[in-house]
C-alpha cells in the first residue's frame, strides 16, 4: 500500500497547477490591517477580486510599505467608468511521487484580466483567463481547452451599504472565502476551480450586519462546467462584534441536482487580538447528502481553524489545520491538514507565497503526504 | 439557545457516532461510488473533466464515467465476447487497472494530489467485485 508512504510529495502542485487560485479575498487582512470589512478595499462587497481606489491604496502604504499600488504603479489612470485589473501567478517547488526520482517544477498557475465597466450604479466585472496553464491539452483541442471566464457578472449597487444585486457567473457568497482553492472548506464545499454556477445575490453590508442571499444554477455550457450541477439557494450573515474586532457568521446552502441533494450548514467566526496582534479564523461546516439512486444518506464535516500574524510592513505568517470527514460515520476516510504560510510583500503588486502543508487520509497520520511549493504573484 | 438545540444534538450524535461503520456498511452500486467517491475526487478541474479531460477520462457524468471505466454502455445488454473494460473487470478487482490506479501499485496513485483513504477504495473493490453493474 503505496498511499501512506511518506514522501516529499508535491501532491497539491497537480491541484495548483491546473489554473491557479480565482481572484478571491486574503480574510487574514480583515480587522488586521484596519478594514472591518472586505468591501472597504474590494469592488465586491463579499471581497475578492478588483481592488478599489483604498484597497489599492492601503495595499502599498499598508502591507506593502513601498511601491505605488494604483494600476501600472500609478504610469496609467483609466477613465473613472473603468477599474482594470489582474492576477499572474506562478509556482515553484519540488515534485515526488511514488517510483519517481524527484522532480523541479516552475509552471504558470494563473493568468487572469479582470475588467469593470460601470455606467452609475451598474456595473459589468469579467474575469477571463488560461484555463490549466499547466496540464498538457488533448489533441485537438479548442479555444475553450485554453481560455475561460470564471466570473462575469452585472451588479447593481448605489452606494456601499445599499441594497446589492449581482447577477451572473460567481461565486455566491460564503464561507471564510480564502484565495487558497485547495483548502477544504473550497474544495469539498462547491468552490474548487471553475465550479462557479450562474447565480442572483441579493446583499446588504449595512452597520454592524453583512447579509447575502442568492439563488443559483449550473453553468449551462456543458464544456466548461466542472462539478455536480446543482439547482439551489444560499445564505450568509455575518455581524460585527466587539468594537469591531470580531465577527461571526451563520451560513446555509440547499443544492439539488440529479446525483444528489446536499443541505448544509456552518459558522465563521473572525477574531483579531489586538495585543498580539494575531487574527484567528475559523469555519466549521456539515453537509448532509443524500444520493436517491444510491440508496444512502451521509453527513459530511469540514473545518478550519487558522491564525496568522501580520508583521507591517511586509509579512504575513500563519498556521491553520484542516479537518475533511467526507462521511463522518465510516471508518478511514477523514482528510487531516496542517499547514504553514509565509507570505511577503516586498513592494506594492508583488507576493512571494511560501506554503507548506503535511495531510494525512483516512486517519492516519504517521505517513503523510508533504508540500513544499514557493508561489510568486503579481497582480496588476 | 433553544433554537440551537437540533443541530447541537445532531453534531455530538454524529461524533457519538463516527467512525462506528466500515466499508461494508456502504453502498456497492455505481450511483453510490461514482457520486460519493469517483466524482469529487477525479472529476476536478484540468483532471478527468470536460474537453480538457486528462488521457481522455472524463469522470464528470455517471454513465459516461461507467463506459470509460468498464467499456460498456449503461443500460445495455452485455454480450457474451464483449471485451473487458478498460480500468474495470466486473468481478475481477485485483485484475482491474482503476484498483492499481487508486493504490498507486506499480502506477502513479490517481488522484495524485490528494489519493482516496483506504475506507472508500475498499467500497470501490467491492463495487467491481459485485460485478461492477450501472444500478
Amino acid at each position: 500500500m503505496k498511499i501512506g508512504r511518506v514522501a516529499i510529495l508535491a501532491t497539491i502542485i497537480g491541484v495548483l497547477a491546473i489554473g491557479g487560485s480565482d481572484a478571491s479575498a486574503y480574510p487574514q487582512f480583515q480587522f488586521s490591517t484596519g478594514a472591518a470589512r472586505c468591501g472597504e478595499c474590494h469592488l465586491t462587497s463579499s471581497g475578492g477580486g478588483l481592488l478599489n481606489d483604498y484597497g489599492r491604496g492601503e495595499s502599498a502604504d499598508t502591507i506593502s510599505g513601498k511601491g505605488d499600488g494604483a494600476l501600472l504603479h500609478g504610469a496609467w489612470t483609466p477613465p473613472a467608468w473603468l477599474t482594470l485589473g489582474g492576477d499572474l501567478r506562478g509556482a515553484l517547488g519540488p515534485k515526488r511521487l511514488d517510483g519517481e526520482q524527484p522532480r523541479f517544477l516552475a509552471f504558470p498557475m494563473q493568468v487572469d484580466l479582470s475588467a469593470r465597466v460601470a455606467v452609475g450604479p451598474i456595473s459589468l466585472t469579467v474575469v477571463a483567463g488560461l484555463n490549466g496553464a499547466v496540464r498538457a491539452r488533448p489533441d485537438g483541442a479548442s479555444a475553450i481547452n485554453y481560455l475561460v471566464s470564471r466570473q462575469h457578472f452585472l451588479t447593481y449597487q448605489r452606494d456601499p451599504e445599499s441594497l446589492t444585486v449581482r447577477a451572473g457567473r460567481f461565486s455566491p457568497t460564503l464561507g471564510l472565502g480564502t484565495q487558497d482553492h485547495t483548502a477544504y472548506v473550497r474544495r469539498y464545499l462547491g468552490e474548487y476551480l471553475l465550479e462557479e454556477p450562474y447565480a442572483l445575490e441579493v446583499s446588504r453590508a449595512r452597520g454592524r450586519w453583512e447579509v447575502y442571499g442568492a439563488a443559483f444554477a449550473p453553468n449551462p455550457i456543458v464544456a466548461t462546467r466542472v462539478g455536480q450541477p446543482s439547482y439551489g439557494a444560499s445564505a450568509y450573515v455575518e455581524r460585527l462584534l466587539a468594537g469591531g474586532a470580531t465577527a461571526i457568521a451563520g451560513q446555509a446552502r440547499v443544492a439539488i441536482g440529479d446525483a444528489d441533494q446536499r443541505v448544509l450548514v456552518g459558522a465563521v467566526g473572525k477574531r483579531w487580538l489586538e495585543g498580539p496582534k494575531l487574527m484567528l479564523l475559523g469555519e466549521l461546516d456539515l453537509q448532509r447528502q443524500r444520493i436517491p439512486d444510491g440508496r444512502f444518506t451521509r453527513y459530511q464535516l469540514i473545518g478550519y481553524a487558522g491564525v496568522s500574524r501580520m508583521f507591517l510592513p511586509g509579512y504575513l505568517l500563519g498556521v491553520a489545520v484542516q479537518r475533511f470527514a467526507p462521511d463522518v460515520t465510516l471508518r478511514g476516510t477523514t482528510r487531516n491538514a496542517v499547514e504553514v504560510n509565509a507570505q511577503w510583500f516586498p513592494w506594492a503588486h508583488v507576493e512571494a507565497h511560501l506554503l507548506g502543508r503535511a495531510e494525512a487520509t483516512g486517519g492516519d497520520t504517521t505517513h503523510p503526504n508533504l508540500l513544499a511549493l514557493l508561489q510568486l504573484h503579481y497582480y496588476l | 439557545m433553544r433554537a440551537l438545540g437540533a443541530p447541537l444534538l445532531l453534531v455530538l450524535v454524529l461524533l457519538a457516532l463516527a467512525a462506528c461503520d466500515d466499508a461494508r456498511d456502504r453502498p456497492d452500486n455505481w450511483p453510490y461510488v461514482h457520486t460519493a467517491l469517483l466524482e469529487p475526487a477525479c472529476a476536478t478541474s484540468g483532471c478527468h473533466s470536460g474537453p480538457a479531460a486528462q488521457a481522455g477520462v472524463d469522470l464528470a457524468t455517471a454513465d459516461g464515467a461507467y463506459t470509460v471505466l468498464t467499456g460498456r454502455v449503461c443500460g445495455a445488454p452485455v454480450l457474451p465476447g464483449d471485451p473487458i473494460g478498460n480500468f474495470v473487470w466486473p468481478g475481477h478487482p485485483e485484475s482491474s487497472r482503476l484498483m492499481y490506479l487508486l493504490r498507486g501499485d506499480e502506477t502513479t496513485i490517481m488522484p495524485p494530489d490528494l489519493p482516496l483513504p483506504d475506507g472508500e477504495i475498499a467500497v470501490v473493490e467491492r463495487w467491481i467485485l459485485a460485478g461492477a453493474t450501472c444500478e
